[in-house]
C-alpha cells in the first residue's frame, strides 16, 4: 500500500447533502465556518516555535487538532495579536485527533459535528491553514469511506476526500506537507 | 463538520483522507480523563498491563485486549503531558511507554532529549528508533 503520509491536518469538512456546486454555497459555508478554524503553533521545550498547525472549536472552549500536533510540543492558538496556551484533554493517537481546551472565554461560534456521515460523492469543503496560509477553503468531494488497517489506523473508518485542494490557487505548489491541520466540513 | 483531515497520499492523485466525525464524537463521549499526577498515572498504567495480560490477545478494536490497549495509550499520552517540560519525568514515560506503544514512547524520549540531552535520553530515543524501523 502506498505511504500515507500524516500530516498536521485540521480538515474543517463543511458537508452539507449538497448537490449544487454552486459557487454561493462555498461562499455561506466558509463565512459561517472560517472564523472558527484557528491557527495553531507548536513550541518546543526550549521555547522556539517550530510548526504550525489548525484547529477548530467545538462546544466547551475546546479546540480539535490532530493527535500528531498535540505531540509536537507545547500547542498556542493564534487570537489576534496573542498566543494563548492550550491544555491536552483528550487524545486519540490511532485516529490522529486531539481535544485540547485553552482557559479564555472564546468569542466565535463552535462548529456543530455532523450526525450522520456523508455518502461518496457528497460535496465538503476543507477549511484550514496551509503552511500558515489562514482559513484557506478547498471543495471536494467524498471519493469512498472505506476502512484501513494498518499499523497507524488500525480500524479506523477513513473518508476520502478527493479533489480537495484542488481549486486553490496553491495547488502548483509541492503537496507535500500541505494541510496542516485542517478540518473537514 | 463531518471530519477532520489527517494526511494524504503523495502519488493519491489529490486524494486525502479524514477521520470521519463520529470518531471524534466518540472520543469526545468518553469519561473525562482525570488529571493525575504523573507518579499515580504511572501506577495506573502498570496495574493495567497487569489487567491487559490475562486478557487474551486480539486485534479487534472491540476486544477486553485492545480496550486496555487503548486505555493504556491514553494514559500514556496523558503522561507525556503531564510530564511537560521536565526531562526526567519525560524519561520515565519513555521508559514505560516502551513495550506499550513505541510512538508515544519515542515522542516522549525525543522531547526529553530536547529538553536536556543526555545520553540516556539519546540512547533510549536511539533504542526506540531502532525497535520502531529495524
Amino acid at each position: 500500500m502506498k505511504r500515507l503520509l500524516i500530516f498536521a491536518v485540521t480538515l474543517s469538512l463543511v458537508h452539507p447533502s449538497v448537490v449544487a456546486q454552486d459557487a454561493e454555497i462555498g461562499r455561506r459555508i466558509y463565512s459561517t465556518n472560517a472564523p472558527s478554524v484557528l491557527l495553531l503553533y507548536v513550541q518546543s521545550a526550549n521555547g522556539q516555535y517550530v510548526a504550525q498547525g489548525s484547529g477548530f472549536l467545538i462546544e466547551g472552549s475546546r479546540i480539535v487538532t490532530n493527535a500528531h500536533v498535540a505531540n509536537a510540543g507545547k500547542v498556542f492558538v493564534e487570537l489576534g495579536p496573542a498566543r494563548v496556551p492550550t491544555k491536552l484533554v483528550r487524545m486519540d493517537s490511532k485516529n490522529d485527533l486531539a481535544v485540547l481546551s485553552v482557559e479564555i472565554e472564546m468569542t466565535v461560534k463552535p462548529l456543530t459535528l455532523a450526525t450522520t456521515r456523508p455518502a461518496p460523492g457528497d460535496l465538503v469543503f476543507a477549511i484550514t491553514n496551509p503552511e500558515g496560509l489562514e482559513r484557506t477553503i478547498s471543495q471536494g468531494v467524498i471519493s469512498a469511506n472505506r476502512e484501513l488497517e494498518g499499523k497507524e489506523a488500525p480500524t479506523s473508518l477513513y473518508s476520502d476526500i478527493s479533489r480537495i485542494i484542488r481549486g486553490t490557487n496553491l495547488q502548483s505548489r509541492r503537496l507535500r506537507g500541505w494541510h496542516r491541520g485542517g478540518n473537514a466540513h | 463538520m463531518v471530519g477532520i483531515a489527517v494526511g494524504m497520499l503523495t502519488d493519491g492523485q489529490n486524494l486525502n483522507f479524514a477521520v470521519p466525525i463520529d470518531i471524534l464524537a466518540e472520543l469526545l463521549s468518553q469519561r473525562p480523563q482525570r488529571t493525575l499526577e504523573l507518579g499515580s498515572l504511572l501506577e495506573e498504567v502498570k496495574g493495567l498491563q497487569v489487567q491487559q495480560s490475562e486478557e487474551k490477545f486480539s486485534s479487534e478494536t472491540d476486544s477486553p485486549y485492545q480496550k486496555k490497549q487503548t486505555e493504556l495509550e491514553t494514559l500514556l499520552n496523558n503522561g507525556v503531558g503531564e510530564a511537560g517540560g521536565n526531562a526526567d519525568d519525560l524519561l520515565k514515560v519513555a521508559h514505560v511507554a516502551e513495550n506499550i506503544n513505541v510512538d508515544i514512547a519515542t515522542v516522549a524520549a525525543r522531547r526529553a532529549a530536547d529538553v536536556r540531552p543526555s545520553p540516556d535520553a539519546y540512547l533510549l530515543l536511539a533504542n526506540l528508533l531502532n525497535a520502531k524501523y529495524a
